[in-house]
């Protein structure tokens, strides 16, 4: 054991002769500084084609669909314009299933004789309020109390009224109009006064063909073989037994329609009316 | 005076003159297009066939409300006034439309609402007291007032489809 003290007071002795360490002396761990590497070649010590300051010499890129400050496309509310462009487009102003019987059954409105835009404007009660306005569409209210055999011509019906007017054994029509046409329905008398020949009825608009030329729609412009069958389908859908027009004793009266280009029934383009006289002057050619 | 009035007449004719030679409108007879010779106009034939202007007078507007025609059947809630009633001591006539002059009035930017019953006949107090039964019935507080002058009763609150029932049962 002896020894042993020996060896630390010698290891104590050559301590007191070492050097302190203090702030003169100390180093930097071996191998702990890296040195500071020279720039090379052509572009040495250069950005690297980053530029210089910001988000671009950072490369910090902002995330996918950040719009500096607005709020970004994907969380912006989101909305299908329903409404956009309606000051342009065609309105059909209603009118019910329920006024429909109501004028039948107050004798406004002979069911024995087709049914038109015309017959609605004839009764006083329905008027166009607007250019926009292209005649009238029929709307389900009173559906189930409707119960009028009827030839009418509307210029837009929803499925349900198309079914419930065949119901009952009538024919309904969705046909287009043009507003000079209209203007010349909406009051006959005034136009006959006039004393000008009848214009020809203008074709439906672009947009317009696609629902006129349907026979789901029962459109004027519909093949009628497409729309026969279309009857018999509703039927089914509906589930009614589809009354035989071709039985029926109104068959003339049901089964008339206007041509495409005619405007009133039984009148033809070119002819003109002279209410004076009581007669129509009609074109040789 | 009168100087002045022919120079004004002549004036005015020389700006219909202009105008008619720019503009043509023909709801005058000023602007409108003069005649011109008859070859120019295709051949026509003047029909008066009375079954072609039956197609004529089916468009022609009414020029009245048509009377009342009786029906089989009246499926929707209107009914036409019946030939005899049980009420003896008044009588609600129908509009010239066949309606039944049951209105509703809403004023005070929609918060006060008077129902009008017009076009009475009679007794209208005993009205009255029958509207007011069917009112209180609906669990509703009954306030009216009676005009014997002009046949108007008014009741406080939106009683029309009630009272037009009340009225149709009633045969009026």
């Amino acid at each position: 054991m002896a020894g042993s003290n020996k060896a630390a007071d010698r290891a104590l002795k050559m301590l007191r002769t070492l050097p302190r360490v203090e702030i003169g002396n100390i180093r930097p761990n071996p191998n702990s500084k890296q040195p500071t590497k020279r720039g090379r070649a052509q572009h040495g010590g250069d950005k690297h084609g980053a530029g210089n300051k910001g988000s671009g010499q950072r490369q910090n890129y902002m995330r996918l669909g950040y719009e500096t400050g607005n709020t970004p496309f994907y969380i912006r509310f989101p909305y299908e314009p329903y409404y956009k462009g309606h000051h342009l487009r065609r309105e059909y102003p209603p009118i019910t299933l329920k006024q429909l019987q109501v004028m039948i059954d107050t004798n406004r409105i002979d069911t024995s004789r087709p049914i038109d835009f015309t017959t609605f404007c004839n009764t006083g009660l329905f008027k166009l309020n607007s250019f926009m306005e292209f005649g009238f569409q029929l709307t389900d209210e009173g559906l189930d109390t409707f119960k009028s055999k009827v030839c009418i011509e509307v210029q837009h019906a929803k499925e349900q009224v198309i079914a419930a007017i065949e119901k009952n054994g009538g024919v309904i029509r969705t046909s287009y109009y043009d507003p000079r046409s209209l203007q010349i329905m909406a009051n006959t008398k005034k136009w006959f006064e006039k004393g000008e020949p009848l214009p020809k009825r203008m074709l439906p608009p672009q947009d317009a063909v696609e629902y006129y030329t349907s026979a789901k729609n029962r459109g004027y412009l519909a093949d009628p073989e497409e729309i026969s069958k279309e009857r018999l389908i509703l039927a089914q859908k509906y589930g009614y037994e589809l009354p035989k027009i071709e039985s029926d004793p109104d068959y003339e009266m049901l089964t008339r329609a206007k041509d495409p280009r005619q405007i009133f029934h039984g009148l033809q383009p070119g002819w003109l009316v002279n209410l004076v006289d009581k007669c129509i002057v009609i074109p040789k050619e | 005076m009168s100087r002045n009035l022919i120079f004004f007449r002549n004036t005015i004719k020389k700006a219909i003159e202009c105008s008619s030679s720019n503009q043509v409108r023909y709801s005058s007879f000023q602007s409108s297009h003069k005649v011109r010779p008859l070859e120019e106009y295709p051949e026509v034939q003047v029909v008066k066939d009375p079954k072609l202007w039956k197609f004529v007078e089916d468009i022609l507007p009414q020029a009245t409300v048509p009377k009342l025609v009786k029906k089989a059947e009246y499926p929707t809630t209107w009914q036409p006034p019946k030939e005899s009633t049980t009420e003896k001591d008044y009588f609600v006539a129908r509009t010239k439309n066949h309606m039944i002059p049951v209105y509703l009035q809403v004023s005070h930017r929609g918060l006060r609402r008077i129902t009008s019953i017009r076009k009475i006949q009679g007794n209208l107090w005993t009205l009255e007291k029958q509207v007011s039964e069917l009112v209180k019935k609906s669990g509703k507080r009954y306030a009216g007032r009676v005009n014997e002058m002009s046949g108007i009763l008014h009741i406080h609150g939106d009683h029309v489809v009630a009272i037009r029932n009340f009225l149709m049962e009633k045969g009026f």
